[in-house]
């Protein structure tokens, strides 16, 4: 009786679709804990989550996008336009620092609106859209700073919710946590999360039941944006400086790791966990490499080979 | 008067220049069994989707329990009460059943939360009162067409709906789930639901419904009782034109000899059972059957694209084995796909590349086309097909659609097949180009062709074949020779069970 | 059966892993002495840093110890940061990094000092940091050398366009606020531009301010690959002998093009001395506490008179 219990229980964990990318990342753990003597220090294991955790942030809300069935390429740009905006109002024009973050977000939100319009308005793919604003936003950002970074935020308060240390762990990855943690509920445990899996898994289906989808991928564009912008500030938190020029190419970055995480390119099929643990294999193959001293010219042949063979592992333990 | 929950006032319904639904008006009774029946295209569906908020009427009014109302979206009609079971079951594959059932604008749950315990429980009594069985928490993906349909049928039921409309229920069940569903839908009725019954299987229609009402080219012809309704009555209101196609004379060009014959085809996935037919040489052969007879099924089994099983294929004498259309085409069958878009075309590319593909294999040397050959090609069969088009290198795209089926058509005859299959050759095509491609029909059977001419379109097969086919049920029901057409006869034919 | 397929394809996964770390760690020379170094730089993968790797690896080989040359490909401060922070993990005995920001690198070389890990800066200096010494070019003045070259070949009262592929980067800066000083004292009339980091883009620039102001007499670039632009704009319109170019470093195309006459000269701040004294620096300061001391390395102008031997040193590596 307990015995059949069990094995049932740990038939579902097996056959869930995060355990693979679970597997893939015990494996590329142990190897780097093999190559290397510092790899599995609780001190590294803690730098592994933090430097994780920006791409992570976005990964989680890209996952959600990508499962009601678009993309947003403008993610990179946005992550360095927010901070640049923050920095602009704060810095050059002096205003409060908490009505600054309200500005900034609220920037955020339209930017994500925007996207969102012209994708299911107009009827443009998202692809291409957000190809758009990810260039038109990077110019943004370098028109708005000069070209130049901005720094001066540890004078700031709003530093000590974003930057510094909480019990041990380092702001960053708190808000990491935190956000993943969030992203589980919203797509496990609400009607949100639901509706989205709904309409990437059968646009007209959803439609048919009554769902207003374009309503749905609409929050999952804001969602993106929004969260290209706390990571923006998680980042200044960190670095204590902003530049124009960062975030180039986290776009990929961050859906090679919600894809790592099992997330289905064409919608409808994700697992939250899946995406937090393919985050953390996106920060793990980086540090470890970096641990080694590999060149700069291997790494990032390295890290290209590793998501394939991390997904090819994944969709292995899927049926 | 009789007591109507939603009444149709002149509706009309123009899709570009089309008109799928010209000034209908009637009413459906509140508590009834409503039987909605017409041929394809007779507007059945445009009407559903009216209903549904998914299109609005270019013209009239809906009355719904006596106030004018406007169904905007899917969501308005879920709010009045109206719930659609749609004839290609849209369902999310990635969710449970009970996700499934439940989903639409107001999910159950506290707040934000979705609460899928409760929905589990609700389903399971859903499904008792239904008596299936299918687990909650089972993926969509995992189920059969027909637990599907029960799906969709539980969902109709679970939004308390006041109006069920069901487009082809049935097509898809197994006896078993019909004998489930015409409970379920008898005691709906006692609970006061109304019902709308879309059905092809005029039997059923008339065994279900209270009232039927006819359907004809976008119009509205009548209703008859329970009491009224026979299927003579029925399938004479279905076809009724205006104007009787006479059986004018055509010319014969088929022999006593037999080029194609096929034995025993059976593909259980698509229902198609025991069909043996044999095609003379010269000889144009139509097949009729309303949809969801499995027509195209069994043409695409035949070229070896749907795998079949038992069939025995004989090509002049010689036993031939298809696994693929490469084999049917090696065998000289040629097959026009009835989806255009889909299988026919190459999108984009112009029309020489279009005509020239199937044989591309001969135009080339040593790799590379040799264009000059494809553009004399392409020249002459423009000439002999006579299509209208500015340049042979124009975009196919920009063709219309009877010149898109010209190209097609072109396609194959450049290969010069022994048989040719032809699905649904003139759907969609305007009506001088519909005659053309009949005429040519004809013309290529004079120089021995043989043809099978698969159609929806009762008398454009009356005017052409020598000889028809009728399918209902994945089954062949009539063999008839031209001197036997008769449109109810093979309306009836195509609605029946019963296999000759 | 199916466990089986499964557990295969791991266990081949696994290994391919293993091949390829195992392919990337021999990568790195082993050591004869105990010390193991790491420099790191921003851009790592440009063929500006050859001669410096040529640098770390002599200095290594001669010191016999341990040096991986590693960096991100991006500008991406936050992974730089990090890859130091790996570093720090790893308990390497020395870190050689270009600090391409005035500010972020704060926290974390002062992190690893507390470690007891030496830090000296290369190329690029924040002198607000924790940094033990600055191996580079001394910006303003090598900025000076080129106004003095500007100058030399345009003549008093000249017109020039001065190309920047990164406005805002500190040491692009610095060089063009040297230049600058020479420049007004001898009445040049100049007007500095955005080239962006494209080369093609960037010798579009040059044509285009060509063609708004066909009076000019010269084109500059304060870096690499707007002094490639420089050259190649000339080439381009065919103004050799009327438009002067030059400008910094010693890209393959500069050198060629100061040999076929379509510019100049380029400043050179000897990449290679960057990487041989920082090494030795930091050996030094392990094997006997000798402090680090800041090394000026800009120094020579190449131009048509030993344009050919610099060549022939460049393709070996070294220059």
């Amino acid at each position: 009786m307990g015995n059949e219990d069990l094995l049932n229980k740990i038939k579902k964990i097996v056959t869930r679709q995060s355990f693979g990318v679970f597997i893939a990342l015990i494996a590329i753990w142990i190897f780097f804990g093999v190559a290397t003597d510092a790899f599995f220090s609780f001190n590294n294991l803690i730098n592994v989550l933090r430097q994780s955790s920006v791409i992570g942030i976005i990964t989680v809300a890209m996952t959600m996008l990508i499962t009601s069935q678009e993309f947003d390429l403008s993610v990179g740009s946005m992550f360095a336009l927010s901070g640049i905006l923050f920095g602009v109002l704060t810095m050059t024009v002096g205003l409060n620092q908490w009505l600054a973050i309200i500005i900034t977000f609220a920037f955020a939100i339209l930017v994500g609106l925007v996207n969102g319009l012209i994708t299911l308005k107009i009827g443009i793919p998202s692809f291409i859209t957000t190809l758009g604003t990810m260039m038109l936003l990077r110019g943004a950002a370098l028109v708005t700073s000069g070209g130049y970074p901005i720094s001066g935020f540890r004078e700031l308060s709003f530093i000590n919710i974003v930057g510094g240390r909480f019990l041990g762990l380092p702001a960053m990855s708190i808000w990491f946590l935190l956000i993943a943690f969030a992203g589980y509920i919203i797509m496990n445990k609400t009607k949100l999360g639901y509706k989205m899996y709904a309409t990437g898994g059968n646009t007209k289906a959803a439609e048919l039941s009554g769902i207003n989808t374009t309503k749905i991928k609409l929050i999952g564009f804001v969602l993106t944006s929004v969260a290209a912008t706390i990571a923006s500030f998680t980042s200044i938190g960190f670095l204590g400086m902003v530049s124009p020029t960062q975030g180039q190419g986290f776009e990929l970055e961050v859906i090679a790791a919600s894809v790592v995480g099992g997330t289905a390119l064409f919608g409808g099929s994700s697992s939250m966990i899946g995406a937090f643990l393919g985050a953390l294999i996106m920060g793990s193959i980086k540090n470890g490499l970096s641990i080694m001293g590999t060149s700069a010219y291997l790494q990032q042949a390295f890290i290209g080979l590793v998501v394939i063979v991390a997904v090819i592992i994944n969709v292995q333990f899927q049926d | 008067m009789a007591d109507y929950l939603l009444e149709f006032k002149n509706i009309s319904k123009v899709f570009g220049g089309v008109v799928a639904l010209d000034d209908v008006s009637f009413g459906i009774e509140k508590g009834k069994i409503t039987g909605l029946v017409g041929e394809n295209g007779a507007g059945k569906s445009t009407l559903i989707k009216i209903c549904d908020g998914v299109h609005q009427p270019t013209k009239g009014q809906l009355i719904w329990a006596g106030e004018p109302v406007n169904i905007n979206s899917p969501a308005a009609a879920k709010k009045l009460g109206i719930s659609v079971v749609h004839q290609d079951i849209p369902v999310c594959d990635n969710l449970t059943v009970a996700e499934n059932i439940f989903l639409g604008p107001k999910i159950p749950g506290k707040n934000i939360f979705a609460d899928r315990k409760y929905m589990e429980q609700k389903t399971l009594k859903l499904f008792s009162e239904l008596n299936v069985e299918i687990d909650p928490g089972k993926l969509v993906k995992r189920c059969t067409t027909g637990e599907k349909q029960l799906i969709l049928i539980a969902k109709a039921m679970s939004k308390k709906a006041k109006l069920i409309l069901m487009d082809e229920p049935t097509t898809a069940l197994s006896p078993n789930e019909v004998t489930i569903l015409y409970k379920v839908l008898n005691k709906l009725k006692k609970e006061g639901v109304s019902i709308v019954f879309i059905s092809h299987r005029l039997e059923e229609v008339q065994k279900l419904s209270d009232r039927i009402c006819v359907l004809k080219d976008g119009q509205y012809v009548g209703d008859l009782t329970k009491k009224e309704a026979n299927e003579d009555i029925i399938c004479q209101m279905m076809v009724g034109r205006d104007v009787r196609i006479s059986q004018e004379y055509k010319e014969n060009f088929s022999t006593e000899e037999e080029i194609f014959t096929v034995e025993g085809l059976q593909n259980k996935e698509y229902g198609l059972e025991n069909i043996s037919f044999a095609l003379n040489k010269g000889e144009v052969l139509g097949i009729f059957g309303l949809r969801g007879a499995g027509r195209t099924e069994m043409a695409r089994s035949l070229i070896g694209d749907f795998e079949s099983t038992a069939a025995k294929i004989k090509i002049a004498d010689k036993t031939v084995e298809i696994k693929s259309p490469k084999d049917a085409f090696a065998n000289g069958i040629g097959y026009l796909p009835e989806d255009r878009d889909e299988l026919g075309l190459l999108d984009n590319m112009d029309i020489v590349e279009n005509m020239c593909i199937t044989d591309i294999d001969q135009l080339t040397n040593m790799g590379f086309l040799q264009k000059r050959k494809m553009r004399k090609i392409a020249e002459e069969y423009q000439d002999k097909l006579d299509i209208k088009l500015s340049s042979i290198y124009q975009n196919i795209n920009e063709l219309s659609g009877g010149n898109q089926q010209k190209v097609l058509l072109a396609k194959w005859l450049i290969l010069n097949p022994k048989v040719l299959i032809l699905d649904e050759p003139t759907k969609g095509i305007d009506v001088g180009t519909k005659s053309e491609i009949r005429k040519l029909i004809i013309e290529l059977t004079k120089n021995n062709m043989s043809i099978i001419v698969i159609s929806s379109e009762m008398i454009e097969l009356m005017s052409i074949a020598d000889r028809m086919l009728v399918m209902s049920e994945g089954k062949l029901t009539a063999d008839l020779s031209r001197e036997e057409f008769d449109e109810e006869l093979i309306m009836k034919k195509a609605v029946t069970e019963l296999s000759i | 059966m199916k466990l089986f397929k499964k557990t295969s394809l791991l266990l081949i996964a696994t290994l391919v892993l293993t091949l390829i770390f195992g392919f990337g760690y021999q990568t790195t020379t082993l050591a004869e002495n105990d010390y193991e170094f790491r420099v790191i730089v921003h851009l790592a993968d440009d063929t500006f840093w050859i001669p410096a790797i040529s640098g770390t690896e002599k200095a290594g080989e001669s010191l016999g110890v341990d040096v991986s040359f590693t960096g991100p490909s991006t500008t991406e401060i936050g992974e730089h940061v990090s890859m130091i922070e790996d570093a720090i993990a790893a308990d390497v005995d020395g870190i050689a990094t270009s600090l391409p920001d005035a500010s972020a690198f704060n926290d974390i070389v002062a992190e690893a000092r507390e470690e007891g890990i030496p830090v000296v800066g290369i190329n690029v200096d924040a002198p607000d940091s924790e940094r033990m010494a600055y191996v580079g070019e001394q910006a303003v003045e090598a900025g000076r050398v080129l106004g003095e070259n500007i100058v030399k070949h345009v003549g008093e009262g000249g017109q020039v366009a001065v190309g920047s592929s990164q406005p805002g980067q500190t040491s692009l800066e610095d060089r063009f606020a040297g230049a600058k000083e020479v420049m007004d004292e001898n009445n040049i009339d100049y007007e500095f531009i955005d080239v962006t980091e494209d080369i093609t883009t960037a010798v579009e620039r040059f044509i285009d301010y060509y063609t708004a102001n066909p009076n000019v007499d010269g084109f500059f670039g304060v870096g690499g690959l707007s002094t490639h632009a420089s050259s190649s704009a000339v080439e381009t319109l065919g103004l050799q002998g009327q438009v002067a170019a030059g400008g910094f470093d010693l890209l393959p195309e500069t050198l060629t093009a100061i040999k076929n006459g379509y510019a100049q000269f380029t400043v050179d701040q000897v990449p290679f001395l960057q990487g041989y004294y920082a090494v030795n620096q930091l050996y030094l300061y392990n094997e006997y506490q000798i402090l680090p001391v800041d090394i000026n390395t800009s120094a020579g102008v190449v131009d048509e008179s030993n344009v050919e031997e610099v060549i022939e040193l460049s393709d070996d590596g070294y220059r």
